[in-house]
């Protein structure tokens, strides 16, 4: 019976054993490869925030422009290239690497990467993978490298109108995964544990059912060596039943005792095995299984192979997850920083908008004024020319003056040679007038003289002499008035001089204002064309004041997605931090040997 | 103006007045152009011809020894005839010719000037023009500053 057992235990042992470490191995497999899908996936959703936010970083335009290397070299790129190494400590890329590339041929070329500037316009691999980043579409690859297991996030970085200029990729390792692990490992543990129960189970059962035959056998010798008698049936089924276990008993017990040292050192091993097995049942990973040279000790060897095994895999297992954790709470920092970030780039975006929207406002006034400015530079150029008609007008009339006074000048020339005559005529009269005077003073002699005779004759001279008496006194009066007049004439003329000097000068003055009109005119074109011109370039800047704020607008709705984003990515991180407790608090039962 | 037998014309020199008898007065005339003669007194200025008959003309100022003032032409002259002698004297003006009673003549006392005493017979006190001195026109014809040119 016990031999028929033990050779049950080997069946169990070297078939059931591989299967089920097989099986469990299968699951764990299948459980890393979609652990792996899983962490792909959050990578990408991750490297799809970070291309965000590089994509505000690089502005983009100056990624496509740039040709040599000492272009990159510039304060923005190492600016940009601070921000990557920022991008790699966030997210704990010990292995990883981030760097940005732009198209180049069929090929790729590095334009930015945290690590080594020398790499800066290297070729790099071109994966078919790329050719949706490159459209502005996120995608991801799987990738092994010098033995190791990758994750690759490819992200669009966009230009500042949205168009992809280049593409971030951020390579992450995978073997820091945890949850693959923990199934891998713990399966069959547990399986391995049943097992050993089952085992434990079996040869138990035999052990009591040897024992049941042998109470019964003694219980009926002790009646028989008391004299009760057993039944004819009893003794019979007794005999009948004594027969073969006395024969196999004889066997047995030639075996037993030939084997009773051996057997009791068994009992003692598996005893031992099984208080072994017990506690690493109960997590205590910190004893160890005797190993003999028989087929327990085998047993017991592989049983520690298994559990140091385990050990170092939960121990592995025990790193990754505070790995996990840890790299969790910088994921919750970052969210947390960008999502303040984006909420501070929403407001500030809102105020720049603010301030662009009233810069196009002052631009429609400015264009306003301008046209304003025009239509009064069209008035002052009409009013200039009409200046100018009047000015000529006045010329012409100025000349018209001078004529009139030359004329004048003439007809006073001509007056004062007529006064002149009047004023020899007057002479003469008065001259006339004085010897008439003396002709009647010796009339008058004669006339006294010839007495009483001379009576009559002298009355008529007195006569003639008041007369011409009074005719000498209007020579006189005439000569003064010519004096008068002559003075007059004079005056006159003097004030003809002066008035044609002042015609010619006033002809010269319109002249110069003529002149001066002409630069007027010629002033007012220029200005009229030059508030044209700005009158052009506003309504320029009104087009260009709307891109920017529709511009702005986008840069709003960008920096909205990215707070909605930040939110989704603290829900991951939250739920990557209960799941990294989870697995802590899982492998804290597990004791394990130092 | 009455018609008496004492007739006078007054003269003007100067600021004086001076009266000489109507019938001693042959013309007067304007200063004509007259021809100076040499070696003759001062008080002759020249001869002149006046229809065939030759005339002296004569300075009253320096026989009388007034201020002398230059003639001009405007200057007249008075020709005198006494017995056969012509003579003229240069005068400012011909005042007028006046009647003078011979009762209100006064015979020359010593307010008149002892220069005027030689040819100043008498003088007559005018309403307006002040003393008249009436010439004696004998003592001038008989002066010897004059008499020595006398033709004959």
């Amino acid at each position: 019976m016990t031999k028929s057992g033990s050779r049950l235990q080997r069946k169990i042992l070297f078939i059931m054993v591989p299967l089920l470490l097989v099986a469990a191995i299968l699951l764990g497999a299948y459980d890393y490869y979609k652990s792996m899908k899983i962490q792909q996936a959050e990578l990408l959703e991750n490297v799809k925030n970070l291309a965000t936010m590089t994509a505000l970083i690089t502005k983009g335009e100056t990624i496509e422009k740039i040709q040599t290397r000492e272009e990159f070299n510039t304060i923005f790129f190492r600016e940009l290239q601070n921000q990557l190494s920022q991008i790699r400590q966030h997210n704990n890329l010990k292995q990883g690497s981030v760097r940005i590339l732009r198209r180049k041929g069929m090929n790729t070329e590095i334009v930015v990467t945290d690590q080594n500037y020398n790499a800066i316009g290297l070729s790099f691999d071109f994966w078919t993978e790329m050719n949706p980043a490159f459209d502005g579409q996120l995608s991801g690859k799987y990738l092994s490298k010098d033995g190791r297991n990758l994750v690759a996030g490819i992200a669009p970085v966009l230009n500042a109108d949205l168009t992809p200029v280049a593409i971030l990729i951020i390579e992450k390792e995978v073997n820091q995964t945890y949850a693959g692990l923990l199934d891998f490992f713990v399966a069959p543990a547990i399986a391995s544990v049943f097992l050993i129960l089952c085992l434990f189970w079996v040869v138990n059962s035999q052990g009591r059912k040897i024992n049941k035959r042998i109470y019964w056998f003694t219980e009926n010798l002790e009646r028989v060596k008391n004299g009760q008698k057993l039944s004819l049936e009893e003794s019979d089924a007794y005999l009948n039943e004594l027969v073969p276990v006395l024969t196999n008993l004889e066997v047995e017990l030639k075996g037993y005792a030939e084997n009773r040292q051996e057997r009791e050192k068994i009992q003692k091993q598996i005893t031992a095995l099984l208080r072994t097995v017990n506690a690493a049942a109960e997590g205590d990973f910190t004893q160890k299984a005797a190993v003999t040279a028989d087929t327990l000790g085998a047993l017991a060897d592989s049983f520690n192979l298994m559990v140091s095994d385990l050990s170092a895999l939960i121990r592995d297992a025990k790193n990754s997850a505070d790995q996990v954790s840890s790299s969790t709470r910088n994921i919750l920092n970052n969210i947390e920083m960008m999502s303040r970030g984006a909420a501070d780039q929403a407001a500030k975006t809102e105020d720049i908008s603010q301030s662009a929207k009233e810069m196009a406002e002052l631009i429609t006034n400015t264009n306003q004024n301008a046209h304003r400015a025009a239509e009064a530079a069209q008035k002052a150029k009409t009013v200039a020319e009409d200046g100018s008609e009047i000015l000529k007008k006045s010329i012409t009339g100025m000349h018209i003056i001078n004529n009139s006074v030359s004329e004048a000048a003439r007809q006073v020339g001509i007056l004062r040679e007529n006064s002149t005559r009047i004023g020899e005529i007057s002479d003469f009269i008065r001259e006339l007038s004085s010897r008439t005077n003396l002709l009647a003073l010796n009339a008058s002699i004669e006339a006294a003289r010839a007495g009483e005779a001379g009576r009559g004759f002298s009355l008529v001279v007195e006569e003639i002499r008041n007369l011409a008496d009074r005719a000498n006194k209007s020579a006189v009066e005439i000569s003064d008035l010519i004096s008068d007049i002559q003075n007059g004439i004079s005056k006159t003329v003097r004030a003809i001089e002066k008035g044609t000097n002042e015609v010619s000068q006033g002809t010269e003055l319109v002249d110069k204002a003529g002149d001066t009109f002409r630069e007027i005119l010629g002033t007012v074109d220029i200005s009229t064309k030059s508030v044209v011109d700005i009158s052009a370039a506003t309504q320029e800047q009104t087009k260009f004041s709307k891109d920017i704020v529709s511009a702005l607008e986008k840069i709003a709705g960008i920096a909205k997605e990215t707070a909605e984003n930040a939110k989704l990515s603290r829900e991951a991180a939250s739920n990557l931090e209960a799941l990294s407790k989870t697995l802590n608090q899982a492998v804290e039962k597990f004791r394990l040997a130092h | 103006m009455e018609i008496a037998g004492n007739s006078y014309s007054i003269l003007n020199i100067g600021d004086k007045y001076f009266g000489v008898e109507i019938f001693g007065v042959r013309e007067i005339i304007q200063l004509p152009k007259f021809t100076k003669v040499p070696n003759t007194h001062k008080s002759i200025i020249g001869v002149f011809n006046l229809r065939g008959e030759i005339y002296s003309i004569i300075d009253l100022r320096v026989l009388i020894e007034m201020p002398a003032n230059p003639v001009n032409n405007k200057n007249l002259v008075v020709l005198l005839r006494y017995e056969s002698l012509n003579f003229g004297v240069i005068v400012d003006k011909v005042v007028d010719i006046v009647d003078i009673d011979p009762a209100d003549l006064q015979q020359p006392d010593r307010d008149i000037p002892v220069s005027y005493k030689k040819f100043v017979s008498k003088y007559y006190k005018h309403d307006k023009l002040g003393n008249i001195y009436i010439l004696n026109i004998a003592a001038l014809s008989s002066a010897e500053e004059i008499a020595g040119y006398r033709y004959r």
